[in-house]
């Protein structure tokens, strides 16, 4: 973090308040100087939510909120390291932390916790403080407590909910005496202040609308704050200097649910307290687009913390305090931008920001602007505000109706969008018809009858009645002057209707009608005639079919014939067959570019146009001329600059990667430093460094960087390239320990390439040291936690800020997989292996690594079936099938892989077929025993479990004899625990003995006893191992007794082992007491020591005595002792008839032993 | 800090398949011994999986990507698509 964090002041100085002061390079000064909006830095990575951010009053540390597995806990991250630990255990759930003020001693953190309460205490504790035993909870209030926030050092206040009434109060209790006060109370949430400050702000539902308000702590007088705004309010905050308040504000309802809530997307505004307590309504400042759905805003320095979901996942960033405008830009920036624009919401913000900034905008005009790209987003809940107000503020009755026209059009639109199909339910056909006779009451008012025409042709198609609808749209009279919003409306039904009429041809004739309509702006016609040719492009005509339609067209306004001329330029290059046509056939176009460069709308067109339809055809050369060109008229201080860098940026690379896979080395080497001269980013430095190594170029690459360094067209980004010079030049063996220190060591000092795609490459590569570094220091199980903390935050970096890069993506989501796979975090690895699925695979061998970890997850995740069916796949594919593409001996591990995933899996069948195969193609030289061995172990095991003996009796043979050749090996590489040859030995003359005759088996038992009492602490149930195998020897038919009771008498000191570990009612223990009295009962010639014996009885009955309960089980277990120990004492001790009737009446006492367990007693009585 | 000293017990996934016990494994290594997890994957791993040195030389070395995965063409992205979006011309006055 400490990038970020050097970042915004840089951003500060340099985009802001003075020319650069720092060394910095051409390229760079050029790059910060871009004018365009700030984009928003990312501060916490995911993949959790992660969300609620405070800041300490030193700035170094931020408390968030994050929520895994549906459960919240507060997490701390240093913002100098990037380190993030929990503050609170994750087994409560514990939110919304807010820090005392500034001084306080001693610093506290004051949060929500769920520990001692399902509703929720306010608790607080020293931030620096880990651990539960540090929290200190409020007293309990009768409630849902929850949103702490700091009046003064000493005083927390909070909500407090009647969970029966719904209403909030929010108290005061201050922290020393205990005192608790009642603040506010009502239907009431959120409330913030600052601390020790004067103003208190809140929620609250006043008549159905949600408000926000401000309460005046000195005077006690409240105040509903009404902004000039569509929409509601929440989460307010406010600066450290009590001058500011910020806000979350939800413009629109953009999820289309009928309702503005906090579901909706978000975005901050801040507005001055001072003027908000003399003012009505209030005009605040919009500082983020809706597009990037923030809210939870908190201040702290010049820094603004909030909270966006805009990248998958809820994350924090950090902006400048003053927004993504920067505060420099004055109107003729604001509009440049504007003009720029590439969203509505952009426009919006900018729209609101020249408003807000100057007095001059504060016109009707204006928000007449904000309504039309609302109404052209398709806010309907925004467009219903400013149609309002519009209509407020006219007195003539025509214009009136005008507004009301088209709240008819907005409102059934939305009715529209809400009803979840195509499906005409009874409440929405009556609102519908309710407003088809408003919409004609209205037109019989006034002269907006085409209009009321068009919207009743709306209704009508949103009725299903189509026809009807058609019919309305013919009717449509274009006798006097048209309304743009006539136009625009009569195109959006037409383009509805057409489809539903099967009469899309009609299409083209309309795009081509709106784009000659002299009633619109030039802007607008371009956008329908640039409409019309991605029309004719996705509809499937031909480039042949599509020149012949654009050449017919000679009648239009001259930029739109110059867009449809360039097009026909653009495509006819693309149709010449040879190198020589293509440059002739290029004239024209770069003669169109040349010639419109003074009209912005209309060479933007041309431009993406020509770039779209060059990427479509892979003619890289000419899209790379076309965005020079975008480049190159436009000028630097221009906002369309920032964008133009990005397509040149874009077109290159393309280009130079294009060239590299045709294996064109020296033509990618030069597009990569093509781009690196212009842009000097990461990526394109990346891929000339590799194609120079490729080539062999090492020297000619140093002295290329001492060139750039000298003129100072790089400066800074010279650690990446030293950074990954160290690790390529240490290749083929791969970088040690010390050289990627050195590497992660550039990294870390690199304070620029903090954004966009700079940074995704820059964290993509110290991911991947920290991810190799892990990887060579990994011990068995044993892995560093920084390691693997700081490599999953750069790869989450390197993956967020490169969601929109393939290539960049694809090789982080491959190291996320293969770090947590190594960390043993399954889940996780197989969350991103599957991901990386989604993105195609640049080779073979690219693909043969995924499948590999990825069925490798799968597996651990207890898919082994799906494991097997994935790798199989894999296979079986063409691609992998041909003999030269993957080498035998991976060919062979893969098989290896899959026969092992059908045995995990249970599918004998699979796992024998794949074995069979696999042990034809062993030979001396590509066999090792340690394989063999393996698999003829789980070859048999297979037949085994199809109960094929003889064949599973073979296999386990062969493993055998090949188990005898091994020898320990340590852990190390993939192995995470040493292999010991002696559990492969143990596992197969376990079961070879299960399918020998008993003389075969008594050796085969008796070099398992032996394995297992020389390898002690082999197993946790050794002991018990032990005694299992003796008794299965002593039971052998055929055995002499003399053996049997040899191993009987042995087995004695096994027992007692047992029970001086304290397991004396352990299964083990008192199962082998009840045999060893079982067999000196019936042995005549088995004769153990009484007192021995007594001994064992003892410790049982000791340790049974102890319990305050006993099961059923465990009862049934002491009366069979007490059975057999009565029968022994009598027959072999004290040579009288066993007598059972204590025990009988015992047993006939206990009213919880089931009928099963008393006939099992009865039985046994009966047999002793 | 290593991930040390756990003293959960987990049981063989493979082991009970051959109907015997199984259990925790003791390291062998240094002087006090250390208690691990060996999970039942991994223990079937070691039991049944055959090891293929060179191949996991070659994924370790190879697999993980320092760079950008060099895509001759890449499908276009929002990013891009948002790049090449044009918008339709406002209008100043809806009357």
């Amino acid at each position: 973090m400490q990038n970020i964090k050097l970042l915004l002041p840089i951003f500060f100085i340099l985009l802001v308040l003075t020319p650069p002061s720092r060394a910095e390079t051409f390229v760079t000064q050029r790059i910060q100087s871009l004018n365009r909006l700030i984009p928003l830095q990312k501060v916490t990575v995911g993949p959790d939510d992660q969300y609620h951010g405070a800041l300490s009053p030193s700035g170094k540390t931020l408390v968030f909120t994050r929520k895994s597995n549906l459960a919240p806990h507060l997490c701390s991250q240093d913002l100098e390291t990037g380190k993030v630990r929990d503050l609170i255990s994750p087994s409560a759930d514990s939110q919304e932390a807010v820090f005392s003020p500034p001084q306080s001693t001693p610093e506290r953190i004051a949060f929500t916790y769920y520990k001692f309460n399902a509703q929720g205490d306010i608790c607080y504790q020293d931030p620096h403080l880990f651990g539960d035993e540090h929290i200190q909870c409020l007293p309990k209030q009768e409630g849902e407590q929850s949103t702490p926030f700091w009046k003064s050092e000493n005083e927390l206040g909070y909500l407090v909910r009647d969970l029966q009434t719904g209403d909030s109060r929010i108290l005061i209790t201050h922290l020393k005496t205990g005192e608790t006060q009642t603040l506010v109370a009502g239907k009431i949430w959120y409330p913030a202040m600052k601390a020790g400050g004067r103003f208190l702000f809140y929620n609250e539902l006043i008549d159905s609308q949600r408000v926000l308000v401000l309460k005046d702590l000195k005077t006690g007088k409240s105040k509903i704050l009404h902004w000039d705004l569509p929409g509601i309010s929440g989460f307010p905050s406010v600066s450290e200097d009590e001058n500011t308040l910020y806000f979350s504000h939800y413009l629109n309802d953009t999820n289309q649910d009928g309702i503005i809530d906090g579901n909706d997307h978000s975005v901050i505004f801040r507005a001055p307290i001072p003027l908000l307590l003399d003012t009505h309504q209030f005009f605040p400042e919009q500082l983020t687009s809706v597009e990037n759905n923030c809210s939870f805003p908190r201040v702290h320095a010049q820094n603004l913390f909030v909270t966006c979901a805009f990248e998958g996942s809820l994350d924090i960033y950090q902006l400048p305090q003053t927004g993504t405008v920067p505060i420099h830009w004055g109107e003729k920036n604001l509009l440049n931008a504007h003009q720029t624009a590439r969203s509505y919401a952009d426009r919006i913000l900018l729209l609101n920001t020249l408003k807000y900034r100057l007095p001059t905008y504060r016109t009707t005009q204006t928000e007449e602007r904000i309504l039309s790209n609302h109404f052209l987003a398709k806010d309907f809940t925004a467009t219903e505000y400013y149609l309002q107000k519009m209509q407020s503020q006219v007195t003539d009755t025509q214009l009136k109706n005008l507004y009301l026209l088209l709240a008819v059009h907005n409102q059934a639109q939305q009715k529209k969008n809400l009803q979840p199909s195509n499906e005409i339910t009874k409440e929405f056909k009556k609102v519908i018809t309710s407003l088809e006779s408003l919409a004609e009451k209205i037109s019989k008012q006034g002269p907006h009858s085409r209009l009321a025409s068009l919207i009743q042709g709306f209704l009508k198609y949103d009725l299903n009645r189509f026809q009807e609808s058609y019919a309305l749209l013919q009717k449509i009279k274009w006798s006097t002057p048209p309304l743009p919003i006539e136009r625009i409306l009569y195109f959006e039904l037409a383009q509805a209707l057409l489809p539903k009429l099967k009469i899309s041809d009609k299409l083209i004739s309309l795009y081509l009608q709106m784009s000659v309509l002299p009633e619109l702006s030039e802007e607008s016609q371009l956008y329908y005639a640039f409409e019309l040719l991605k029309h004719l492009q996705d509809s499937g005509q031909s480039r042949d079919e599509r020149i012949s339609i654009l050449k017919k067209i000679v009648t239009a306004p001259p930029s739109v014939l110059t867009l449809f001329q360039s097009e026909v330029a653009t495509l006819t290059l693309i149709q010449a067959q040879s190198d020589s046509a293509k440059d002739e056939a290029y004239r024209p176009l770069d003669q169109f570019m040349s010639n419109t460069r003074g009209n912005y709308f209309l060479r933007k067109a041309l431009y993406i146009r020509a770039i779209l339809n060059f990427a479509e055809a892979a003619e890289f050369r000419f899209l790379g001329f076309v965005a020079t060109n975008w480049l190159r008229y436009t000028t630097r201080e221009d906002t369309e600059f920032a964008y133009g860098r990005e397509v040149y940026s874009q077109a290159t690379l393309d280009r130079a990667y294009d060239t590299l896979s045709q294996k064109k080395l020296d033509l990618a080497g030069n597009y990569f430093y093509g781009s690196l001269s212009l842009t000097d980013d990461l990526e394109s430095h990346s891929g000339y460094v590799r194609t120079m190594l490729q080539k062999n170029q090492r020297k000619v690459l140093t002295e290329r960087y001492h060139t750039l360094l000298e003129r100072k067209m790089i400066e800074e980004h010279y650690q990446f390239i030293e950074a990954l010079l160290i690790l390529l030049d240490s290749e083929p063996q791969g970088a040690n320990v010390s050289q990627l220190d050195a590497a992660i060591n550039l990294l870390e000092s690199l304070h620029t390439a903090t954004q966009d795609s700079d940074a995704a490459t820059r964290y993509l590569l110290s991911g991947y040291c920290r991810l190799k570094k892990l990887l060579l220091t990994a011990d068995g199980y044993d892995v560093k936690i920084d390691l693997l903390e700081k490599s999953h935050r750069d790869l989450m970096l390197a993956y967020d800020l490169g969601r929109d890069l393939t290539r960049i993506k694809a090789s982080a989501l491959i190291n996320l997989g293969i770090l947590h796979q190594r960390a043993q975090n399954h889940g996780l690895a197989l969350k991103y292996l599957t991901l990386r699925k989604e993105i195609p695979f640049l080779s073979v061998n690219d693909q043969t690594h995924w499948i590999w970890a990825y069925t490798k997850s799968l597996f651990y995740m207890n898919q082994s079936e799906q494991a097997a069916k994935s790798l199989q796949d894999f296979l079986s594919t063409k691609a992998t099938q041909s003999s030269n593409v993957l080498p035998p001996p991976t060919r062979m591990a893969l098989a290896d892989r899959l026969a092992f995933y059908w045995l995990a899996a249970e599918k004998f069948e699979s796992a024998l077929s794949v074995y069979d195969n696999l042990l034809t193609q062993y030979t001396p030289t590509t066999g090792n025993d340690l394989n063999l061995a393996k698999i003829y172990l789980a070859h048999g095991f297979s037949h085994f479990k199809l109960k094929h003996p003889k064949e599973a009796k073979n296999s386990f043979q062969k493993a055998l004899s090949y188990i005898q050749k091994l020898k320990t090996l340590p852990k190390g590489g993939s192995r995470l625990i040493d292999f010991q040859p002696a559990r492969l030995e143990l596992n197969t003359l376990g079961l070879l003995a299960t399918l020998s005759s008993p003389s075969d088996a008594y050796p085969l038992l008796k070099r398992r006893l032996e394995l297992l009492k020389e390898n002690p602490g082999f197993y946790e149930d050794q002991d018990e191992l032990i005694l299992k195998t003796m008794f299965q020897i002593a039971h052998l038919p055929g055995l002499s007794p003399e053996r049997s009771h040899h191993i009987l008498h042995e087995t004695l000191p096994e027992i007692e082992k047992i029970s001086e570990k304290g397991q004396s009612l352990s299964k083990s223990f008192s199962q082998s007491l009840l045999n060893i009295l079982t067999y000196a009962i019936e042995q005549p010639h088995f004769k153990p020591e009484p007192k021995q014996l007594q001994s064992l009885v003892d410790r049982y009955l000791k340790a049974y005595d102890t319990l305050k309960s006993q099961t059923t089980p465990l009862k049934l277990q002491r009366i069979k002792l007490d059975l057999l120990w009565e029968a022994y004492l009598s027959k072999k001790v004290l040579n009288r008839k066993p007598n059972f009737s204590a025990i009988r009446e015992k047993m006939n006492k206990d009213t919880e032993l089931p009928t099963s367990a008393i006939q099992e007693i009865q039985k046994l009585m009966k047999v002793l | 800090m290593t991930r040390t000293n756990m003293t959960h017990k987990m049981h063989s996934y493979f082991l009970p398949l051959f109907f015997l016990f199984s259990g925790l494994l003791l390291s062998t290594t240094g002087c006090s011994p250390k208690f691990y997890i060996i999970d039942r994957h991994t223990l079937m791993e070691d039991e049944a999986a055959g090891e293929w040195p060179e191949y996991e030389k070659e994924f370790l070395k190879n697999a993980p990507q320092s760079g950008p995965t060099a895509f001759q063409k890449v499908e276009q992205s929002a990013k891009k698509k948002r790049l090449y979006n044009t918008l339709h011309g406002e209008w100043a006055s809806i009357r």
